[in-house]
């Protein structure tokens, strides 16, 4: 449809359909200057081409007819606007950037004259004005309508060269953010993920991301492993695992699922032994890699989160609290109760900073001092216990002899997870006591669960450390003083074992917990009884450090058992449907949130520290400890990484003196004070920028305040004259304040610095 | 997918994808949603105005406390939204559209009287608006928290925020961009 000049048909007439709200008899505030508009009796019609009801929308005259005989100073941007209003007008005429300023007002002011503005355009400026009103078109905030109108105005009058370029380069920059975003539709799970953020809102649904997420490791891990590692074992179809060889997994303990069955020779022009080890180190690697890069994409993303979340607590909840993709109304009601908990505790913080008195804070103190001794000697009573039931069993017990054998076996493992399953339970009900703040109340919770699970992986590992020396032992040991009967060693192969069971009982127990606390509870409350007794809440990140755990007892495993990743997919997939539909029927939001953005990073960054713990643990292992020489692609050498040596064949000396060289004191002890010196420079930096941060906030509020108030008196001196004097609130000053509220606080600085000439 | 493509010509399809924050399949998605509101007076004249109650009946909006504001922000006149108007909304409230642009709306959709100042009236309705309205704060609690928010980001003291403090605010909040979301 082209018309020509559509838009630009001249009626006379006041065809304003939108006054301003409060009819005043000047117009607006130009931000470059005190300057005043009126326009005038000039109405701009559109033909009906598309159908608006709202009839006369674009190009009216916002006030009608007011006539001052005001003129005023312009200022020195070329930009500037308006000068003197009398019977013509004769306007300078507005910028793009003007006219794109006065759109963003039009729903208060009514609707910009914007074909006058910009047929006033001086021809050699014009394409340029239209290319920058087109580039930017799409961010203002006006309806699409008016959008397509203008664009089409636009276009129309702009060559078609031009146009076109236009148009292919925000193609393509809309093709570059969609690929950079990469939201990956295509994944697993996507679905749920959004009916659990629409019941729970997107905290809980950040743990389900989290899952998601380790899923994808997991199965990148087993898929490597797999491929390079069990598969050419399977293939050459020769099982390594010697004759006397027996775990407690009977025929499965010599299968490839463990250590043992990987033979130390090479199949072909492959290499397996130095393949079992280079694939182990490079899914490591990997690893690391995927976790501090996805820490350092998320964190780039949030951009250093923290300042508004401490410096405006209030105004962040009460104006993003509520979560728009809530669509189910229970989700809703859910949601709000929450807000409502949340403010509350705010207010009633705010409210009463500290009344308690001298004996309430010592006693609160003694509390305090009680409960975290409580803790320490329940962490550290758990790790004894574990050591213990590693080394030793008592069988005197009267029980039928397979539960005897089964306890035995499972000792271990039936230790750590009946621990894992109570000691979070007592962490919960004790931080009550203590009568924290509660968003303190959770961090504290969380640092202890972490501290806990951490304690017993480490715990578990040295009882593991226990066993291999232990299996050594027994072999050079006659047979009268040996734990075990055994006729070969096979101690990888044990550690693998014990790490397998801990696995499965930790699903066992997840489950079970599970259904007895959630379903079990759930079930009661449906069938009527004890209805006060409320669901349990989604706890996110206790949720979180299970599986955490879980995923370090497979990075734990891996060396000795190479699918142990695949169990781990498996795992995390049960695990993730078990979860999904607990939380959809047994579960309620929790009180108290993390903000979703920074759990995020906080999730990956437990999961580093796992990881180092894990990785510097088998580093160790494969550096010192002796490979088994029974069993095992390493049985001939006398450490792990001799691999590389005996297989790449003897470096060249003067690489070999080199990383000796560098491995001495000499060399390392610089470089370490060179990183600290590097660390204690940053901190530097970020503090100094922090101090920047702090004064030109400092400035922002003295602008606003301060300087703004100067503006205006003297805006009031020069419109009305000098008896107009002091500040009011009269209906102008409130008029000036309303006008000029949509001025950015940058453009303030431009107007006071006009102030002062 | 053909039957509803052939509602819109490629260059009206064109026009949209570069207004708005929405891929080509997604605007036909809205459309879909849209027309399933009214099918036949849709297909009979495409730029129908649907009365709000039958917009915000949508599974989307149902729960949303702050519907009514979205309705009135986003319509262009108060009998009702078109498709245009709807398409507008879940631009802006998409996962591509720039914070800028969801600032800009989320200040219209808070101030509740338009006058382009978030007043303490405004503020207090927002606050009944997301507890539920029965009443969760008593009077002292609701002007303590007022008192808190205005004194946090009114700058100018001048017991109102203006669209600069509100940005200056909010567009620091870290989970102002994943809250203020609706995906159809």
């Amino acid at each position: 449809m082209d018309e020509s000049h559509p838009l630009l048909t001249n009626t006379q007439g006041q065809g304003s359909l939108r006054a301003a709200p409060s009819a005043p008899d000047y117009q607006a505030f130009d931000n470059q200057g005190l300057v005043l508009e009126t326009d005038l009796t000039e109405t701009n019609t559109l033909p009906s081409d598309d159908r608006d009801d709202r009839g006369v929308d674009i190009g009216t005259v916002p006030g009608g007819a007011q006539q001052a005989d005001i003129s005023t100073a312009a200022c020195e941007a070329d930009t500037v606007s308006i000068v003197t209003i009398g019977e013509e007008q004769e306007k300078v005429a507005l910028g793009g950037e003007e006219i794109l300023f006065r759109l963003r007002l039009a729903h208060i002011y009514g609707d910009l004259d914007w074909a006058n503005h910009l047929r006033r355009l001086n021809d050699k400026s014009r394409e340029d004005v239209h290319v920058q009103i087109l580039d930017k078109l799409r961010e203002q905030p006006i309806s699409i309508h008016q959008k397509i109108r203008l664009s089409r105005y636009l276009r129309d009058r702009m060559d078609t060269t031009s146009v076109s370029s236009l148009t292919s380069q925000q193609a393509r920059k809309r093709q570059k953010s969609r690929r950079s975003k990469f939201k990956p539709s295509v994944g697993i799970w996507n679905g749920n993920i959004g009916t659990i953020s629409a019941y729970f809102g997107s905290h809980v649904a950040s743990y389900f991301v989290f899952l998601k997420f380790l899923v994808y490791l997991d199965v990148l891990m087993a898929l490597l492993l797999f491929g390079l590692v069990t598969l050419p074992q399977i293939l050459s179809n020769n099982n390594a695992a010697p004759e006397g060889l027996s775990g407690d997994f009977g025929v499965v303990s010599t299968s490839v699922i463990f250590f043992g069955a990987y033979s130390d020779t090479k199949w072909g022009f492959y290499d397996r032994p130095l393949a079992f080890f280079l694939t182990w180190a490079a899914v490591n690697v990997l690893c690391f890699l995927v976790i501090v890069s996805s820490m350092y994409i998320r964190y780039s993303l949030s951009k250093r989160v923290e300042t508004s979340e401490d410096e405006f607590p209030f105004s962040t909840t009460v104006f993003s609290s509520w979560d728009h993709a809530l669509t189910k109304p229970e989700g809703a009601g859910l949601r709000t109760n929450v807000i409502i908990t949340n403010t509350k505790e705010m207010v009633r913080e705010e409210r009463s900073p500290d009344k308690s008195t001298c004996c309430q804070s010592t006693g609160q103190f003694v509390i305090r001092a009680v409960v975290n001794m409580l803790v320490v000697a329940v962490l550290g009573g758990s790790g004894y216990l574990i050591y213990l039931v590693a080394d030793t069993w008592d069988s005197s017990l009267d029980i039928p002899r397979w539960l005897d054998d089964l306890l035995r076996t499972y000792k271990l493992p039936l230790v750590v997870a009946a621990l894992k399953m109570f000691v979070p339970l007592i962490f919960d009900q004790v931080i009550r006591l203590e009568g924290y703040a509660p968003r303190t109340e959770l961090k504290v919770t969380i640092a202890r669960t972490a501290l806990f699970y951490l304690a017993s992986l480490v715990v578990f590992l040295l009882s593991m450390y226990e066993v291999s020396t232990q299996c050594i032992r027994d072999v050079n040991v006659t047979a009268s003083t040996a734990t075990k009967n055994r006729a070969v060693c096979c101690w990888e192969n044990e550690v693998g074992e014990e790490v397998v069971k801990v696995v499965l009982i930790d699903l066992g127990q997840i489950l079970l917990t599970t259904l007895l606390f959630d379903f079990l509870r759930a079930a009661v409350i449906k069938c009527g009884a004890f209805t006060s007794l409320g669901y349990r809440e989604f706890t996110v990140a206790s949720e979180v450090l299970d599986v955490i755990y879980g995923q370090s007892l497979v990075w734990l495993g891996l060396f000795f058992s190479p699918l142990l990743a695949a169990m781990g997919v498996v795992k995390l997939v049960i695990v993730f449907y078990f979860r999904y539909v607990t939380a959809r029927m047994c579960k309620v939001p929790p009180r108290t949130f993390f903000r979703a953005s920074r759990s995020g990073n906080f999730f990956m960054f437990i999961l580093l520290i796992n990881f180092f713990v894990c990785f510097f643990t088998m580093a160790y292992a494969v550096i010192e400890l002796k490979p088994s020489t029974d069993c095992g692609p390493f049985k001939a050498e006398d450490h792990v990484f001799e691999i590389l040596t005996s297989r790449v064949g003897d470096l060249p000396t003067w690489i070999r003196d080199v990383i000796v060289y560098v491995s001495t004191p000499a060399i390392v002890i610089p470089v370490i004070l060179f990183l600290l010196l590097g660390v204690l420079y940053f901190k530097a930096k970020s503090a100094s920028y922090t101090r920047v941060i702090d004064k030109l906030r400092e400035q922002l509020r003295f602008e606003r305040r301060v300087e703004k108030r100067e503006v205006f008196a003297r805006a009031r001196i020069i419109y009305a004259g000098p008896q107009v004097s002091g500040t009011g609130s009269s209906p102008r000053q409130r008029q000036m304040t309303t006008v000029s509220s949509r001025t950015s606080i940058t453009d303030t600085a431009t107007t006071s610095s006009l102030s002062h000439p | 997918m053909g039957a509803v493509q052939s509602v819109f010509t490629e260059q009206e399809l064109d026009n949209y994808q570069a207004l708005t924050y929405l891929s080509k399949r997604a605007i036909l998605n809205v459309y879909k949603r849209f027309s399933s509101l009214n099918p036949t007076a849709i297909l009979h004249d495409k730029n129908a105005r649907m009365p709000f109650s039958t917009v915000t009946d949508i599974q989307e909006l149902r729960a949303n406390p702050f519907k009514d504001q979205l309705m009135k922000v986003f319509s262009s006149s108060p009998d009702g939204m078109t498709f245009e108007d709807f398409l507008d909304m879940i631009s802006v409230f998409s996962d591509e559209a720039p914070k800028s642009v969801k600032v800009e709306y989320a200040f219209r959709i808070y101030d509740f009287d338009g006058d382009d100042m978030i007043s303490s009236n405004d503020l207090k309705e927002v606050i009944n608006r997301l507890t539920g309205d029965d009443n969760a704060f008593t009077e002292g609690e609701m002007q303590l928290l007022i008192d808190n928010i205005l004194e946090e980001s009114d700058l100018d003291v001048d017991d109102a925020l203006s669209f600069a403090e509100f940005e200056h605010v909010i567009s620091k909040a870290p989970d102002f961009s994943s809250s203020f979301r609706i995906r159809l």
